[in-house]
């Protein structure tokens, strides 16, 4: 568009040049504006053509490619001034190219575009618009470059032609009206026959002769058509029409569909067809439209109103009724009463009733009967079902004691065949624990349990270990309690207690005894060799490791430390005695203090204890080993933090409390010398000439005093002043001043911690940071990349 | 009949005939025309005031000569 244009003002340029003296309508030509008059153009291609023909042509050429359509009718005009036969490829090209740019909308040379009136009329109807209005609406004369001097505004003139229009419009009203009220005859008028008689006559006969006149005519015609034989014709005519004329005895046979008594006497009714389908087959019924719609309307109405008999004690035989009882509100509605009409269209006496369509029977549900078992007497007692479904036996789970398992042996096992024993050898849910058992006896056990098991007792076949607990007795002598006996429901409790204390007291005693004993009882029990039933009916080995599964349970809960603090617990307690007392991997001597209080698992902890003992006992020796330095920095950096050497507590930064007291100036004093007044003190002045030494001549003392605060800054010698002052004065600033001093100082060392490449924030640390990450050399300040086009350019 | 000028401010600037009566819908449609864009993608303003569509020229008081500036949407 650019470079077009630029051609074009070339274009322009040229013929500029070339007509410098053409006004600025030259110019204007070239850059095509369609409202120049074509005589400018013309002008200034006349002019052109006059100069030099080819440069003209150019030129013209030029100017043609910037206007609209009627270019071409110019370039036509402008080949017409006469252009050599050598310029005519030149021109040809050019032309080309002119109506190649012909669509595009032509452009000034101020780049603009605009299109004709013609162009945009064509562009309107094409868009489907109205075409532009030219002419009155148009306000201005001229365009913008060419404006013409408005007309003057009178408005004494204008004044005057809305008066003569007013006064031309009343004018006209009134000669309307005129021409309608002048038909009207009013009362001043007169007419000559009201008052004259003989007026009056005149005017009547004049009337009855002209009456006289039109009957002649009318006979004189009458008489011609005789005369021509059309009158027998017509007769003949009207006659026959009046026979073909649907008379009342065409409706013989009709059904009319209303109640012959309906229909009032002495009154007419018009009838119509009654509405049928097309494809319907039947004849004719005739029906009052309003009789029939009455009829309709009240048939809905009952139907609306009425509902079906709700009859729910009915004991009536249901008779035909029955076929309708379901919903008879939606069957076909009854048929009309109709009669049909005899011959000569009619009345005929009754009428037979057209049979309806006859009511289908309902398809629906079979009706019930709503009877109900007869009544009986009611029982006292209640029968066998009832009591069965009544009342449940519950099984009373009685809390037993959990008997001790028996360690199992070998001898055991010897009188359980195959085929003996219930239930199911190999399945996993028997013997759960008990295999643990065996082998824990095996190990723990044997040295010292061998002689005391009793075991020489076959046992009878033992059930699963479920059974087993819940059928276990407490008492020592019933263990071999046959399997299949029912639970002891019969047991009285208390008997059962009574059991369960005569066995704790066996077992402790039994415990006391083989504490007492100690390892010579062992030993005699060694030696007693197997069989020896020990004292005591304890059939338990007091070394064997029992389980059960409560104490695993307890076991691998872990410790609770109210476990067994409770009263409950005699038999676990005991238990865990036994189990330690049976131990042989046991710590050598178990304090005895701690036997029966600490609970479970006390021999762990003493173990512990033994070495939290050893711990502290060591610590206690003077001389720590050497440590060894070569190692590393770490092992000389311990051996530092060992000796002190470093300072490992946080130093922290010294702060000036406002102080609330005033400063400790109490040492100081202000001297008074006024105050010296006595005698004595008097004498003792110096009141003489002092001069410097004489050996301390050289010297010349470098004195530099540094003030410093509490941080240790060196002060300036205002603050040095400042604090100088503080001193003397006994009291410091307050609270505002002080914090303000503090801000300046942490202001200070910020400035001094401030980074002089780069700004507080580090931005420039950021955006290098940014620009690793996204490992491009630059950065996208704003926005997204989207936004940078021409489009979004906004004002 | 008025002529409005139309400027993008990027190069287009286009006169446009048209009536009063016309509505925005119209004028943008002889812009579209003449610019050689469509005619829902015009945008016509005059500083933050948007012309809608439906409104007609002499009810925006646009008259003959005024500058309306043209966006895209």
């Amino acid at each position: 568009m650019g470079a077009s244009k630029k051609h074009r003002e070339r274009g322009g340029a040229e013929a500029a040049e070339e007509a410098p003296g053409a006004a600025g309508t030259g110019g204007g030509g070239s850059a095509g504006r369609p409202r120049e008059h074509r005589k400018h153009r013309h002008r200034g291609g006349e002019r052109r053509g006059k100069r030099s023909r080819s440069r003209g042509e150019r030129g013209g050429s030029g100017g043609g490619s910037g206007s609209s359509r009627r270019g071409g009718a110019e370039e036509g005009g402008r080949s017409g001034h006469g252009r050599g036969g050598s310029e005519s490829e030149r021109r040809a090209k050019r032309e080309r190219k002119e109506e190649r740019e012909e669509p595009a909308p032509p452009k000034s040379a101020a780049g603009e575009s605009s299109l004709s009136v013609e162009e945009t009329n064509k562009l309107r109807a094409k868009l489907g618009l109205k075409p532009l209005e030219t002419g009155p609406a148009k306000k201005e004369a001229g365009t913008k470059e060419e404006p013409v001097a408005a007309e003057l505004i009178n408005p004494l003139a204008l004044r005057q032609r809305e008066e003569i229009r007013e006064k031309l419009a009343a004018a006209k009203e009134k000669r309307l009206l005129n021409q309608k009220l002048g038909k009207v005859k009013t009362l001043g008028e007169e007419e000559p026959w009201l008052d004259d008689a003989a007026a009056w006559i005149e005017r009547s006969r004049a009337l009855q002769r002209e009456k006289e006149l039109a009957e002649k005519r009318a006979k004189l015609l009458e008489e011609m058509d005789q005369e021509f034989g059309v009158s027998p014709l017509v007769e003949e005519e009207f006659q026959r029409r009046r026979r073909e004329r649907y008379s009342a005895r065409d409706l013989q046979g009709l059904t009319v569909e209303h109640d012959p008594a309906s229909i009032p006497e002495g009154q007419t009714l018009v009838l119509t067809l009654k509405d049928r389908g097309v494809l319907e087959g039947g004849e004719d019924v005739l029906e009052q439209a309003a009789l029939a719609a009455a009829a309709r309307a009240r048939e809905e109405q009952e139907l609306r109103r009425r509902r079906p008999n709700y009859d729910p004690y009915g004991e009536q035989e249901p008779g035909p009724q029955a076929a309708r009882a379901l919903l008879p509100q939606y069957d076909e509605p009854a048929p009309r009463p109709s009669f049909r009409l005899g011959p000569g269209g009619t009345q005929d006496a009754g009428g037979d009733p057209r049979p309806g369509p006859l009511p289908l029977p309902p398809a629906g549900p079979s009706p019930q009967s709503l009877e109900l078992p007869l009544p009986r007497l009611a029982s006292e007692y209640l029968s066998a079902e009832e009591m069965a479904v009544t009342f449940r036996k519950t099984r009373r789970r009685v809390r037993k004691l959990r008997k001790k398992e028996k360690p199992l042996r070998a001898d055991d096992l010897l009188p359980t065949a195959p085929g003996d024993t219930q239930g199911d050898f190999g399945s996993r849910s028997r013997g759960r624990g008990r295999r643990v058992q065996e082998d824990e006896e095996g190990a723990g056990g044997d040295p010292e349990n061998g002689p005391e098991t009793p075991e020489g007792t076959p046992q009878a076949p033992l059930p699963s270990d479920d059974t087993r607990t819940e059928n276990m007795e407490i008492s020592s002598d019933d263990e071999a309690a046959p399997p299949g006996t029912p639970p002891a429901l019969e047991e009285d409790e208390a008997e059962q207690e009574l059991q369960q204390q005569l066995e704790r007291g066996r077992r402790l005693r039994q415990l006391r005894e083989l504490r007492e004993g100690g390892g010579e009882k062992v030993l005699e029990l060694l030696r007693g060799g197997s069989g020896g039933v020990p004292g005591g009916p304890d059939p338990r080995g007091v070394g064997s490791i029992v389980f059960n599964a409560t104490s695993e349970f307890c076991r691998t809960l872990g410790e609770i430390p109210t476990y067994g603090l409770a009263g409950n617990r005699e038999e676990q307690d005991e238990l865990m005695a036994l189990e330690r007392a049976g131990r042989p991997v046991s710590p050598p001597e178990p304090p005895d203090s701690e036997g029966e209080e600490n609970v479970g698992w006390s021999s762990v902890n003493l173990a512990e204890e033994r070495q939290h003992q050893d711990f502290s006992a060591s610590s206690t020796t003077i001389l720590d080993e050497e440590p060894i330095v070569n190692r590393g920095l770490a092992a000389a950096l311990l051996l530092c933090q060992n000796k002190g050497l470093l300072e490992t507590t946080v130093q922290k930064v010294a702060r000036v409390k406002a102080p609330n007291k005033s400063l400790p100036s109490a040492v100081y004093c202000i001297e008074d010398k006024m105050a010296i007044d006595d005698k004595y003190s008097r004498r003792e002045e110096f009141r003489g000439f002092t001069q410097d030494f004489k050996e301390k001549d050289g010297y010349r003392p470098d004195v530099k005093i540094e003030y410093v605060d509490e941080t240790g800054r060196k002060l300036t010698p205002k603050e040095a002043f400042r604090q100088l002052s503080h001193r003397f004065h006994g009291k410091g600033s307050g609270k505002m001043k002080t914090e303000r001093r503090m801000k300046k100082l942490d202001e200070e060392a910020l400035l001094k911690k401030m980074s002089s490449s780069d700004t507080p924030l580090g931005t420039v640390a950021l955006l290098q940071e940014k620009q690793r990450a996204q490992k491009t050399p630059y950065i996208v300040l704003s926005g997204s990349g989207k936004s940078m086009n021409a489009n979004t350019i906004t004002k | 009949m008025i002529e409005v000028v139309c400027n993008d401010r990027l190069g287009k600037k286009v006169r446009v005939k048209c009536n009063p009566e016309d509505s925005i819908r119209d004028l943008k449609k002889l812009i579209a025309a003449q610019t050689g864009t469509r005619w829902d993608k015009i945008v016509l303003k005059k500083w933050y005031t948007i012309f809608k569509d439906h409104v007609t020229l002499g009810d925006y008081e646009i008259h003959d000569g005024m500058n309306l500036e043209l966006y895209y949407q």
